[in-house]
């Protein structure tokens, strides 16, 4: 049974590396660590070799790295519920992670408590379309003339935790910062429907422990912030309450007032864009630019300077025929 | 004698009551419930009617929609 009030508490992993390579603070590492090293099972969310985002499980520290930082989309869970049970009728421990939606399914589909099973929710803001992360990755492979062969939903190491601009690699060595698809994700046209109607934007949620980024670090604990990743840790029950115990060595934390936390999605949905079905018809009939100009800030790039490029591009080629 | 069969179960009605956790898709026994994407590549199960030996544990097994139920999101329609 979950507490009527969640206990609060700002955390920060020991290992600098480890919090650089996390989204927030890194406790989801840490929550990991201690359950791989008593032999458990770690299932969460990675990117794909194409970019999209699906749940696999992870026995080794490796696979579960794969986890960490932000994916913007929402994952395939198929065939992952049964695994999982499968692992806790087997007896091995299991850390679960996803979104509410995601831990509650889970939990529903096995209809009953295991002790052995510690779900860790996100704290998410909605779940963006595949159709417009796929459109876009397409679109700037077209800009840049190569394959996308990375991409960073919110590049930290660059740009600081509280920044958001995704960076795309391309096999031609080009690296591109961009937040187009940032300022799609934020203008909530491209979210799931049911995303405006989430019944977990509140400070109560299905799983044992439920994190984010702690974004009102300053308030709720001065002097904690680096610009290098908090974690807000909510204890949501007496079993995540004895998974934080087990990992409190590993991890700076400051307990903290809920009051002093409160991020929109820990208070309700966000809007339903009254324009979301323009967007839509405009995503279906009209080019990615036209949706990256009118949605996405894209402005771009000088017409002038653009075509000198090519007229000195023309004039090089006939030089060279020329001579 | 012709057995009568139930009605097709109906996961939701609009597609703000379904988060895609794939729960229904994972809890039926007779894997009769594909998860399909829609035309903004969100994935919605599927009943495939051939398949389906209505026992409706697809329905019962819906935590989204009865905590929108609890939470008042969820007034229109109604389905399980």
């Amino acid at each position: 049974m979950n507490w009527e009030a969640p206990k609060v508490y700002a955390v920060k992993h020991k290992d600098i590396s480890t919090r650089m390579a996390s989204r927030s603070g890194g406790i989801f590492t840490a929550l990991s660590d201690n359950i791989l090293e008593q032999g458990g099972i770690v299932y969460g969310c990675v990117l794909t070799d194409d970019f999209l985002a699906a749940h696999v499980r992870a026995e080794k520290a490796e696979d579960r790295n794969q986890m960490r930082g932000s994916k913007y989309i929402q994952s395939d869970l198929r065939g992952v519920f049964k695994m999982v049970r499968t692992d806790l009728d087997a007896g091995k421990k299991v850390l679960f992670s996803g979104t509410s939606c995601q831990v509650a399914g889970l939990q529903g589909f096995l209809g009953k408590e295991y002790d052995h099973l510690c779900c860790v929710d996100i704290v998410c803001h909605g779940v963006p379309s595949s159709n417009v992360w796929k459109a876009y990755i397409k679109w700037q492979e077209r800009r840049n003339h190569s394959k996308c062969v990375n991409v960073d939903f919110r590049n930290k190491r660059d740009h600081g935790w509280a920044a958001h601009i995704e960076t795309m690699m391309f096999a031609s060595g080009a690296k591109v910062d961009s937040e187009v698809f940032k300022n799609l994700f934020y203008g909530h046209h491209i979210l799931r429907p049911c995303c405006y109607q989430c019944p977990y934007k509140s400070t109560m949620h299905p799983g044992d422990i439920t994190i984010a980024d702690y974004w009102k670090i300053r308030k709720a604990a001065p002097g904690f912030n680096d610009n290098r990743g908090v974690s807000l840790v909510l204890l949501n029950n007496d079993d995540g309450n004895a998974a934080f115990e087990a990992v409190k060595e590993a991890v700076e934390y400051r307990a903290c007032r809920i009051e002093d936390s409160l991020q929109t999605p820990l208070v309700r949905p966000f809007e339903r864009p009254e324009c979301r079905e323009v967007f839509w018809k405009d995503f279906h009939k009209r080019s990615f630019r036209f949706v990256a100009k009118k949605y996405g800030g894209y402005v771009p790039e000088n017409r002038i300077a653009v075509n000198v490029k090519k007229l000195k591009k023309k004039l090089k080629r006939l030089l060279k025929t020329l001579t | 004698m012709k057995k009568t069969i139930g009605d097709l179960p109906v996961l939701f009605n609009e597609k703000e009551n379904c988060c895609g956790c794939s729960a229904c898709y994972a809890i039926c026994p007779v894997e009769a419930i594909s998860m399909e994407p829609d035309e903004e590549g969100f994935l919605y199960p599927a009943v495939d009617a051939g398949k389906c030996i209505r026992c409706y544990k697809c329905l019962a097994v819906c935590r989204f929609k009865e905590e929108q139920r609890i939470k008042g999101y969820y007034s229109r329609g109604i389905c399980g």
